[in-house]
């Protein structure tokens, strides 16, 4: 199954979010680990879950974007 | 400074990231539609030899006002009918554009004509005789004197959007910058610059292969040298940590602003960074775009194909670097003139924007490779995986633009479907008077994105200082002696 998920780094801190799930951590590291703990307790085992990660770019600068118009885009892919 | 806006509370959900994503919605693509679609109406007008670009105004060297605009086909329409056609196909144009990339649209249209009224300003202003006519033409205009400024309305441009962007009052600033897109504006000129270049290439083959192919060596040979250097004095000297310094190697040795994210992304840097090191990347190569012609043509007359690439190595914005380019090719021809040489229009400037954009093409390889070395190497993160769907993602479209341009006219020309002369009817309002307009909308946008305030700001006086020393330092020398290597001894062919 697919997750999608917003990503912002807010008050030094990267939050992934969505309509049903928001995770803060001070480290991607940490956020990947959080996030995968809080999908085991959703999903529970032999499931595989992709998660889609964007930027939200609307975070950024207007004057910015023009420069170029993307910035993050994450794939993870978990095995319960 | 940049503070980011409140993440939005209900984001749009299942929204997957594909080949076709942004193709209305960034500006970018908007570039290529824009430009692609008035480069093909020329074309069509060569077919047909009607002259559905003959609309579009042009602005004259003058010395009595009235004559100071013209249309491109002036049987077509009266000079300022050309400028009130102008004015509300462009209108219209971009502000399809800015409906699609979901800005405010009054907001746009008010902020844009004001632009337009400023840009036009400049351009009358600027083409003066008494201003900008060399020694050679002051009889042709009755002048006795006159300040031999070439590319004066550019300098004009751009100090009236130096003002707002400095001196103007906050809101007014706000209000303006809606509209002052500078990189939106210089990609659709480059993409009418492609055909400029295709349809000289029918001319001169030779030039125009030199020019891609040097092009494309000088810029391998100055990321390979530029990106390790930066990356170690930063590190060494600056103390910046890997993120830091990754961000800026790119940001000074690439693209700028968009290696600068790019890279960001591939290192998973805070937003913080690239837009720091944006905002000094912006303000230097204003600096740049300010000094750079000037001083070329002064020290560097005798090369001027190099002096041109030399830009494209060393000015790290787009608007930027072709804006010199422009000025440059002005400055460079104004004095060959004044000593009896006639160049070729537009090499220089192609010497310079051929140069950044192979730098450009490149960034998406590069982000994608940096993105796999940092997820494999530093920071291992087993689980995430880095799509290939980034290259594409990143790649500058405006760039396929410019070469479906160049191509085309070269195409058409070399086949012997249409002459050197049916092309020309079609396609040089384009490739003159709406490339030309739209250099200058930069100019005054590029101005008006600049403040300099922004390096009094806090936290940004070491990075401001580094990216200072790296740049004139070794950045620009190392970019005058690679485009030297690669260009030397060739000037413009002489003019028709």
């Amino acid at each position: 199954m697919k997750i999608y998920l917003k990503l912002v780094y807010k008050e030094n801190c990267w939050v992934a979010y969505n309509k049903e799930i928001k995770i803060k951590a001070k480290s991607l590291n940490e956020l990947d680990e959080k996030l995968k703990e809080e999908l085991r307790k959703r999903f529970g085992k032999g499931k595989k879950i992709k998660v889609l990660m964007e930027y939200d770019y609307k975070t950024f600068p207007f004057w910015i974007i023009q420069y170029h118009p993307i910035y993050f885009y994450r794939i993870l892919e978990f095995n319960f | 400074m940049a503070e980011e806006k409140k993440p939005e509370e209900k984001p749009e959900e299942k929204k997957e990231v594909k080949w076709y994503t942004g193709m209305f919605s960034t500006e970018d693509w908007w570039a290529f539609w824009l430009g692609s679609f008035f480069v093909i109406l020329g074309v069509i007008a060569a077919f047909t030899q009607t002259p559905l670009t003959g609309w579009i105004v042009s602005f004259k060297t003058w010395t009595s006002i009235e004559k100071s605009i013209a249309a491109s086909h002036k049987e077509l329409m009266s000079p300022i009918a050309a400028l009130i056609t102008s004015y509300i196909i462009f209108t219209i144009l971009t502000a399809i554009g800015a409906y699609f990339m979901k800005w405010k649209l009054r907001d746009y249209l008010l902020a844009w004509t004001i632009i337009f009224i400023l840009a036009t300003i400049s351009y009358i202003l600027g083409k003066n005789a008494w201003i900008s006519a060399p020694s050679t033409k002051w009889e042709k205009y009755g002048l006795e004197s006159g300040l031999q400024l070439g590319g004066a309305h550019y300098i004009f441009a751009l100090i009236i959007g130096l003002i707002i962007g400095n001196l103007a009052p906050k809101k007014f600033k706000e209000f303006i910058m809606k509209a002052a897109r500078p990189e939106w504006f210089i990609k659709i000129a480059i993409v009418a610059l492609g055909a400029k270049l295709g349809l000289k290439a029918v001319e001169f083959p030779g030039y125009a292969t030199h020019l891609l192919v040097a092009g494309a060596c000088a810029t391998i040979a100055a990321y390979l040298l530029y990106w390790p250097i930066a990356y170690y004095l930063t590190r060494r000297f600056f103390g910046f940590n890997r993120q830091w310094a990754a961000c800026f190697a790119s940001g000074i040795s690439i693209c700028g602003v968009s290696a600068s994210i790019a890279t960001a992304a591939a290192t998973r840097a805070p937003a913080i960074i690239p837009v720091i090191i944006s905002a000094i990347i912006v303000i230097f190569a204003t600096i740049q775009l300010i000094v750079y012609p000037p001083l070329l043509t002064k020290f560097w007359f005798n090369e001027p194909i190099s002096a041109g690439a030399s830009l494209g190595l060393t000015i790290k914005t787009d608007g930027a670097d072709a804006a010199a380019g422009e000025l440059l090719d002005e400055f460079m021809r104004a004095k060959a003139e004044a000593m009896g040489i006639m160049w070729e229009e537009g090499w220089i400037l192609n010497a310079a924007v051929l140069t950044k954009i192979w730098i450009d093409i490149f960034i998406g390889i590069w982000a994608f490779l940096l993105a796999v070395i940092w997820v494999r190497y530093f920071e291992r993160r087993p689980g995430e995986k880095v799509p290939k769907i980034e290259i594409w993602l990143r790649f500058p479209k405006f760039v396929l633009g410019y070469f479906l341009a160049m191509f085309l006219l070269m195409a058409l020309g070399f086949s012997g479907v249409l002459t050197v002369e049916q092309l020309e009817y079609g396609v040089k309002p384009v490739e003159g008077a709406l490339r030309k307009f739209f250099f200058l909308l930069t100019f005054v946008c590029i101005g008006i994105v600049t403040d300099f305030k922004k390096l009094k700001e806090a936290g940004i006086g070491k990075v401001a200082l580094a990216y200072a020393l790296i740049l004139f330092g070794i950045i620009t020398p190392l970019g005058l002696f690679i485009a030297w290597v690669f260009h030397r001894g060739m000037t413009p062919p002489p003019a028709s």
